[in-house]
């Protein structure tokens, strides 16, 4: 706060903070900087354009049925430590009253134990495999003195827990014969031990007793061929004079042999083959990041952002099946990482990856995965919009930002100039929330008749989120008479376009504007007059993802018909999701999906839902809500292209994680950013991200800020 | 309540000057590893531990060369040694990016919601890097284990052979029948116990096997079927150190 003279006492003004954007990290930012400890130091205005926040994260209802239309298919995962924080807080401020659909945050965050990938076998079948990850100590958000994830001891307790998962859904399917070798009596014997070693892992004749050794001698089976090549590399490369020509040679032969002997049981035993995957993952990692120093590095896990995920497993040993498996083909589709969308250019930076994939697994609480029990915009944005709006934050919705004013001397930004889209009928803040089923919801559409004008525009199917919506003025915010700070947090691809000047001014922009890249994607909801089980499907509801484009990602959304108001219910509801590739996006990418959505059911969507076809294709009749049997029953179901730049998803490519400019670097001295897309610690698309992003804002107007309440922003 | 660089200058307000804009990486400063400040200064046994003021895998140095001690009985062990060396300039490169303590990240939070104190937290620090150390000097041991079988034939293989410095069980097995054994042990450690002994393609076990001090016993009865039978020996947490491999020959 700002304390000067008048004449006597002194005045304390709060600090104007405008944040640009009301995304994930736009509201964390804005829930930070006015928690009540900071006694009001901060008068925080979102402007937002169009009518609702949320952006990659919004959802809305529609209007007569109240289904749930969203941006994209949204899972939280277990360990997103600030963003349930934030959640828990929230719900805990807003005090919903008893008898409130989603009353508390564990109303409306479900834990959901069922991983799913999709693989395709060599015979080009595909085929489904779905782990069950235990659930772990505690609940996300809990404070960190309760079972700490983030110490070894919590990172080894993890690893072996899952390890035990993993190695206990290996059936004993009896005992493999040791392959012959022939002359060579090391191979034999070593073989032999492995395969005994193996075959005691699988039978489970002593209980639960002795079965922590056992998984520890899988581990040591694999561990001896660690060993081999270890020793190779040894001697490759740290004696290259040494004469070891003949020592290597019955390496070879050994590895080969102990090699071939894992080969036979992966390729009869499908179970097995998936561990070993993973197994070989594991290896390959630890081998890289001795060979490499990484534990130790001051940089962490970044010292391995150059390198490409997949080609650094493979350096580090990885077999070619084990990067082209399912377990790590999936990192790619949860990241949507594929270069200008296209899947045959997978790219993910290895160290945010290794990153990624260490919290994700290791360090969940309670579930792997969370999910919504309603849509992300009524689940995250309304309550949280209403806790902002308790505590005094102002909301301009319709505001378009268009352009970034620096000072003279480039110091700070002098001038926001914005669109305004709409005016509020009768003046005022816009009322965002409609009521569905007794719960607040963002619509999918403006309520209208709130907004001056509201017939005309309802009339003209007026859509404030398009690029090219008319509007009603324009507004200038000036540094000093409207705001002392400004933050923006607009999604990664409108910032070129909004911050010429910066660019132009500081070659750190430079750098990063021209190297983080981002991709659009598409997706699609269908609700079913039938349940899946009806349409083939065995399995518990799942979310699966590592299938076929152009939808490589399905989850079971079941849990939402009882929140949305559709008559009569429908007794399914599925998400798909995907990059869209940007070979396809024109002025006519919104009805390129609805070609890749029909082409999907009738071709694709077989393999999930078996009677969901008959000879000629999908059974249209099985869409909820459409009397149409041809494929234009697709109408009254739901997709979206999210193509503008705002939309697109932020790539971790290779190479680039370092170029991304730090909420707490201060380049303009009035000034930061807040996304998902900031160097934040966590550089990945997702919700933790941005909030971690949004705390490191916040933090950034802070005097002496306390980062170590970011959980996980000092993560190696 | 504000500080100079919040102060209005020429009419408006500027950012406090940030106290850091990138993350600890480095995996010591953030388990609050730290000789200096905070913790208690290492006494010989955690410093042992930690590896960090000797050798990383915990070995003394020679005394007269001060060069990393030899880690197998192998002849040629140069390139292990050399390993082990990459191995300790990793550890001793991360210390130089050590943090101070009350700097530490994760530390600081778990002590602001009152949990972990700073000797749990530097006790962690010792863990990682004891752990890190014990992993290496597994895989480090058993490359030069393999070596010294390879180099040395199969012959060897064959026979109860054991590292330098790794404790070596005796083995003590009664039987009525006559059966051929051997004891291999492929990681440093205190053997702990014993796992039955199961025979190759399944069957029934030597379930009567223990490890008493120094010594395994195993029992094998009259009726045992005849075949090649393996059993880990374990350490302490169940981590194999080593196998017992037993064979039963068939009537000749
Ligand atoms: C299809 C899809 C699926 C996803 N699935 C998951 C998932 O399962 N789990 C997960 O954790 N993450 C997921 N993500 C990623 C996640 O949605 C994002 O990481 C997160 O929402 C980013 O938040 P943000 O605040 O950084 O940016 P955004 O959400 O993009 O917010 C930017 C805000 O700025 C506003 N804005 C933009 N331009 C202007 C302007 N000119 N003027 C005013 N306002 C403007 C936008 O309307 C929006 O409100 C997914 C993303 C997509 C696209």
């Amino acid at each position: 706060m700002v304390p000067f003279e008048q004449g006597g006492p002194v005045i304390i003004k709060p600090k104007r903070v405008a944040i640009i954007g009301g995304g994930c990290a736009a509201v964390a930012t804005a829930f930070d900087l006015t928690r009540p400890e900071r006694r009001g130091e901060f008068d925080v205005t979102i402007y937002q354009m169009g009518h609702r926040l949320g952006g990659k994260g919004a959802s809305g209802r529609d209007a007569k049925t109240g289904r749930i239309e969203e941006h994209g298919l949204h899972l939280w995962m277990g360990f997103y430590e600030n963003a349930f924080r934030l959640m828990r807080e929230a719900y805990d401020e807003l005090k919903r009253p008893e008898g409130h659909p989603l009353r508390n945050w564990y109303d409306a965050f479900v834990p959901d134990n069922f991983v799913g990938v999709t693989e395709k076998k060599p015979d080009n079948q595909w085929e489904n495999w779905s782990a069950y990850f235990p659930p772990a100590a505690g609940l996300p958000g809990d404070p960190l003195s309760e079972r700490n994830p983030f110490s070894v001891r919590g990172y080894l307790t993890q690893c072996l827990r899952l390890l035990r998962t993993l190695l206990l859904s290996v059936q004993d399917k009896g005992h493999i014969p040791p392959v012959g070798t022939g002359n060579e009596g090391v191979t034999v014997a070593a073989t032999s031990l492995i395969t005994s070693l193996i075959s005691t892992v699988r039978s489970d004749v002593y209980g639960s007793a002795s079965r922590a050794a056992r998984y520890g001698q899988l581990a040591f089976g694999a561990l001896i061929l660690e060993a081999i090549s270890a020793f190779q590399w040894i001697t490759e490369t740290l004696t290259p004079g040494s004469d070891l020509g003949p020592i290597t040679t019955l390496l070879d032969r050994l590895s080969a042999a102990i090699q071939k002997q894992f080969d036979l049981l992966i390729a009869q035993d499908n179970e097995l083959r998936r561990i070993w995957e993973i197994v070989d993952t594991l290896l390959a990692i630890v081998r890289g990041c001795i060979r490499e120093g990484v534990l130790f590095s001051p940089k962490g896990f970044d010292l391995l952002d150059k390198y490409d995920w997949r080609e650094w497993l493979l350096d580090h040993g990885a077999r070619q099946d084990t990067i082209d498996s399912a377990f790590v083909r999936g990192s790619y589709d949860l990241l949507f990482a594929f270069e200008e969308g296209d899947v045959n250019r997978p790219q993910l930076a290895a160290g945010q990856a290794l990153r990624g994939a260490m919290r994700m697994f290791f360090t969940y609480r309670g579930a792997l995965f969370w999910k919504m029990q309603a849509g992300m915009g009524d689940v995250v944005f309304a309550p949280t919009y209403q806790v902002l709006k308790n505590r005094g934050v102002k909301f301009e919705f319709f505001h378009r930002l268009e352009h970034i004013g620096l000072s003279d001397d480039t110091s700070h930004v002098e001038r926001l100039d914005f669109t305004v889209q709409a005016k509020v009928k009768g003046g005022g803040e816009y009322d965002p929330l409609v009521d569905v089923k007794g719960l607040e919801c963002w619509p999918s559409l403006p309520v209208y008749d709130r907004l001056t004008n509201g017939a005309k525009l309802k009339r003209a199917g007026w859509n404030p989120e398009h690029e090219d919506a008319s509007s009603v003025g324009t507004k200038q915010l000036k540094v000093g008479d409207d705001f002392d700070f400004a933050i923006l947090a607009v999604g990664f691809g409108a910032v070129p376009g909004l911050c010429s000047e910066l660019i132009e001014a500081d070659p750190a922009w430079k750098r990063m504007v021209g190297s983080v890249k981002t991709v659009a994607t598409q997706a699609f909801q269908v609700w079913l007059n039938e349940p899946v089980e009806d349409l083939g499907w065995d399995d518990p509801p799942i979310n699966i993802s590592g299938y076929v484009e152009p939808f490589d990602t399905w989850a079971d959304m079941r849990q939402l018909i009882k929140v949305e108001d559709e008559k009569p219910e429908p007794k399914a509801i599925a998400y798909f999701c995907s990059v869209l590739p940007d070979s396809q996006i024109d002025e006519n990418a919104y009805n390129t999906v609805r070609s890749n959505v029909i082409t999907f059911l009738n071709r694709d969507v077989a393999h999930f839902w078996p009677k969901s076809v008959d000879e000629k294709g999908f059974r249209w009749a099985l869409l909820a809500g459409s009397e149409d049997e041809t494929e234009n029953a697709i109408d009254s179901q739901f997709w979206t292209a999210n193509t503008s730049g705002t939309e697109r998803y932020v790539l971790s490519l290779p190479g680039t994680l370092d170029t991304r400019i730090s909420p707490l670097d201060d380049r303009f001295d009035n000034f930061t950013i807040a996304g998902d897309w900031t160097g934040c610690g966590h550089q990945a698309g997702c919700v933790e991200a941005a909030v971690m992003s949004g705390l490191l804002a916040a933090s950034a107007l802070y005097v002496k800020p306390d980062l170590s309440r970011i959980v996980g922003y000092d993560h190696p | 309540m504000s500080t100079p660089s919040e102060q209005p200058i020429n009419g408006r307000l500027r950012r406090p000057k940030p106290i850091r804009t990138e993350p600890r990486r480095n995996i010591l400063g953030a388990f609050l590893q730290n000789g200096e400040r905070g913790a208690d200064k290492p006494t010989e046994t955690a410093s042992r531990q930690t590896g960090l003021d000797h050798h990383p895998l915990g070995l003394q140095p020679d005394a007269e060369t001060g060069q990393p001690p030899h880690l197998t009985s192998s002849r040629n062990q140069e390139d292990i040694a050399a390993a082990a060396n990459v191995i300790d300039r990793h550890i001793r490169d991360g210390k130089q990016y050590e943090i101070p303590v009350e700097d530490g990240v994760w530390g600081r939070f778990s002590s602001l919601a009152g949990g972990v104190n700073t000797e749990d937290l530097a006790d962690m620090a010792k863990l990682l890097t004891r752990s890190y150390s014990e992993l290496a000097s597994v895989w480090i041991e058993i490359a030069g284990k393999l070596r010294e079988i390879v180099g040395s034939g199969a012959e060897k293989a064959q026979s109860a052979s054991t590292g330098g410095g790794i404790a070596h069980p005796a083995l003590i097995i009664q039987s009525a029948v006559k059966v051929g054994a051997k004891v291999q042990i492929f990681a440093p450690g205190v053997p702990d116990g014993i796992q039955p002994l199961m025979p190759e393609g399944g069957g029934t076990g030597l379930t009567d096997a223990t490890l008493n001090e120094d010594q395994i016993e195993i029992f094998v009865p009259q009726d045992a079927q005849q075949g090649r039978y393996h059993g880990l020996i374990l350490g302490a947490d169940g981590v194999p150190l080593g196998a017992v491999t037993l064979t039963i020959p068939g009537a000749t």
